[in-house]
């Protein structure tokens, strides 16, 4: 996938160019408004991360000059101002998601993947690992070709271990991706081992339950290697 | 009471005592004078008949409807004049007379007494006509002095009317509504002064928007290359044992750090006073909260229980709602047991969040604090509750809480 990367910020774009680079995206990247500006509309992008607050302009500019030429591309606001008002009038602009700073990597990666996901509306997208296959569209998990009768959490929990895959995901990701806001009222570490378990319990049935990795100390893993 | 309605009022009682005291005097001023003048013609009728006596005329006496002559011997001082009623059998009622007696001499030389009198039924009447004419007046004066003075106040009074309106509307990420111009010193400084201060209020609003704005920025960024760091340091395969260790621990730290940051910077919109109370259906609020807290509430194996006594009439913006109800909901499901249970009373005036919990080891009148928690060791930053406290007082609500028997309650009402 093609990736225009808008972030001035030099550490936080390297960081995030490194990751989907290894993710095994084409990242180009911008570091201000009139060079960002330039590359979005001489390139075509599958999709083009944005940040608001630019060196020399706004962020919302670029999504509004994107959308005004008909650029299909996906575009998700990455900001660290967190008020409503921008998410809103991104959203009004034509962005296709708002991901507030400061935000996990793996998280990205599940967010671009929705994006290209529904641009290209591919019926029936599917993520393949193993024996297990899911179809995010219609929320469904089967193993060996039989279904698995998931709870909302336990679905979203193999998804974003999936979309990650052969990835570590730290406890703090997936309790972010999973619960969202409310993760951080909780102390919650215990809550997220007894999904995972009850997961794993209902992969084992059909032997997939090793396609979740323990990272000890850190997360977990989801991956058909060894 | 409005202003214009007490200076009425105030009006009123002052011209009340005036019309009364005024009718009095004129009444008495009139009375005097007219007595005066009975009193002049008795003189002078009286001149007359004592010409008339040493004239040795005879007949002198008179006995007529509305006057009396009487000749008597006798001696007085000097002339004697006073009121009295004399039964008249013609009318068949009471008659104010003026008697003069007066010192005479009949044409023999001995002495007599005068007596003049004249019926005052007439003056009377006269007296008490140019007395109620005095009443009328005085009354007529006075109504048409107030309603000129009503009118004049309203308009007076005006570019206060306006202001007063201008700042109930304020708002301070609304333009600064326009105040009343005037050619009133008073109104005109007002009106300076108010401006000044909505401008200052906007300043504020303004630079305490744009620095918690830039704050959230500077503060997240950093985190952001944090965090992207970590996630790309745990992809290394070689990693051991201890090293992980270190990483959690500086997951957990980040973590820590962007919670306190949201809920600071929450916390200080709260105090924006950009959030109109409105209308709200707490129940739905409640319910769709509980629904989000269904992982946790079931992994502790929770009771929970919903009961709407009434409509409740607490009113509230509804991001600040959910915020409310979010927190309280989040701090009794944090703070419970398992198997406890967890009950929300939602009545006219109040609402109650009631749970089940460890006794409390902190001051319960420290529990609203900033940063004050419970369990020190929690990764929490303890801002929860004082969010709930800051958007009730805020709001003009009361927050309480209230233990017994392992159960805790925070209650929300009305203040």
């Amino acid at each position: 996938m093609k990736v225009l990367l808008i972030e001035d910020e030099t550490e936080l774009r390297r960081t995030i160019r490194q990751y989907l680079q290894d993710e095994g995206h084409l990242v180009e990247s911008a570091t201000d408004f009139p060079s960002a500006m330039e590359k979005a509309q001489l390139h075509s992008y599958d999709a083009v991360l944005v940040d608001i607050t630019l060196p020399q302009g706004n962020g919302l500019d670029i999504v509004r000059a994107l959308r005004k030429a008909d650029n299909a591309c996906g575009i998700i606001i990455i900001s660290a101002k967190g008020s409503l008002d921008d998410k809103v009038s991104g959203l009004d602009l034509g962005a296709d998601d708002y991901l507030p700073k400061p935000f996990h990597l793996p998280e990205l990666v599940a967010r671009l993947r929705a994006l290209v996901r529904r641009k290209q509306a591919k019926a029936q997208d599917s993520i393949t690992i193993g024996t297990l296959r899911i179809v995010p569209d219609d929320r469904l998990a089967e193993a060996e070709g039989t279904r698995l009768d998931l709870t909302g959490t336990e679905f979203d929990l193999l998804h974003f271990l999936a979309v990650n895959k052969d990835r570590v995901l730290s406890r703090s990701a997936i309790l972010e991706h999973v619960w969202g806001d409310l993760a951080e009222r909780l102390d919650r570490d215990d809550f997220l081992y007894a999904h995972v378990k009850n997961l794993r319990k209902k992969l084992s049935a059909h032997e997939c339950a090793d396609l979740i990795k323990t990272v000890y100390g850190l997360g977990y893993r989801m991956s058909d290697r060894a | 009471m409005k202003l214009l309605q007490r200076t009425a009022l105030y009006q009123a009682l002052l011209a009340l005592p005036m019309v009364v005291i005024g009718t009095a005097i004129g009444y008495g001023l009139v009375r005097h004078t007219v007595t005066h003048e009975v009193d002049e013609a008795l003189e002078d009728h009286a001149i007359l008949v004592r010409d008339r006596m040493l004239a040795s005329e005879q007949d002198l006496e008179i006995t007529a409807p509305d006057m009396l002559l009487r000749i008597a011997p006798g001696t007085i001082a000097g002339e004697q004049f006073s009121d009295t009623v004399i039964y008249d059998t013609l009318h068949a009622e009471d008659i104010p007379w003026r008697i003069g007696r007066f010192p005479a001499k009949e044409a023999d030389g001995s002495a007599a007494v005068l007596t003049i009198g004249r019926s005052q039924l007439e003056t009377d009447d006269l007296v008490m006509g140019i007395a109620v004419s005095i009443a009328v007046v005085l009354v007529l004066f006075t109504l048409c002095t107030l309603l000129l003075f009503r009118w004049l106040s309203a308009h007076l009074w005006r570019p206060f009317h306006t202001n007063l309106q201008a700042m109930e509307r304020f708002r301070p990420d609304a333009p600064i509504p326009m105040l009343a111009p005037s050619d009133v010193e008073e109104f005109a400084g007002m009106a300076g002064t108010l401006g000044g201060m909505m401008a200052n209020m906007q300043r504020d609003f303004t630079a305490q928007k744009r620095f918690t704005e830039q704050a959230a920025h500077e503060l997240r960024t950093p985190l952001a290359i944090l965090r992207g760091r970590l996630d790309q340091l745990i992809q290394n395969p070689s990693m051991g044992e201890r090293e992980a260790g270190t990483i959690q621990g500086m997951y957990t730290a980040s973590e820590r750090m962007g919670r306190t940051i949201s809920d600071m910077l929450t916390l200080a919109k709260v105090g924006d006073g950009v959030f109109i109370p409105q209308e709200v259906d707490w129940s739905r609020v409640f319910r769709e909260e509980l629904v989000l807290l269904k992982d946790p509430i079931a992994q502790r194996l929770l009771t929970v229980e919903l009961i709407e006594e009434g409509r409740c009439r607490i009113k509230l913006h509804p991001v600040l709602a959910q915020l409310l109800v979010s927190n309280l909901l989040g701090n009794a499901v944090q703070h419970n047991v398992p198997d406890g249970s967890l009950s929300v009373v939602i009545t006219q005036e109040s609402i109650t969040v009631r749970n089940t919990g460890p006794v409390l080891s902190a001051d319960p009148a420290s529990l609203f604090d900033r940063f004050a928690k419970g369990d020190p060791s929690s990764t929490s930053p303890g801002l929860g509750l004082s969010m709930v406290k800051e958007i009730a007082e805020r709001n003009g609500l009361r927050v309480e809480y209230m233990a017994a028997n392992g159960m805790h309650a925070i209650i929300v009402r009305k203040g």
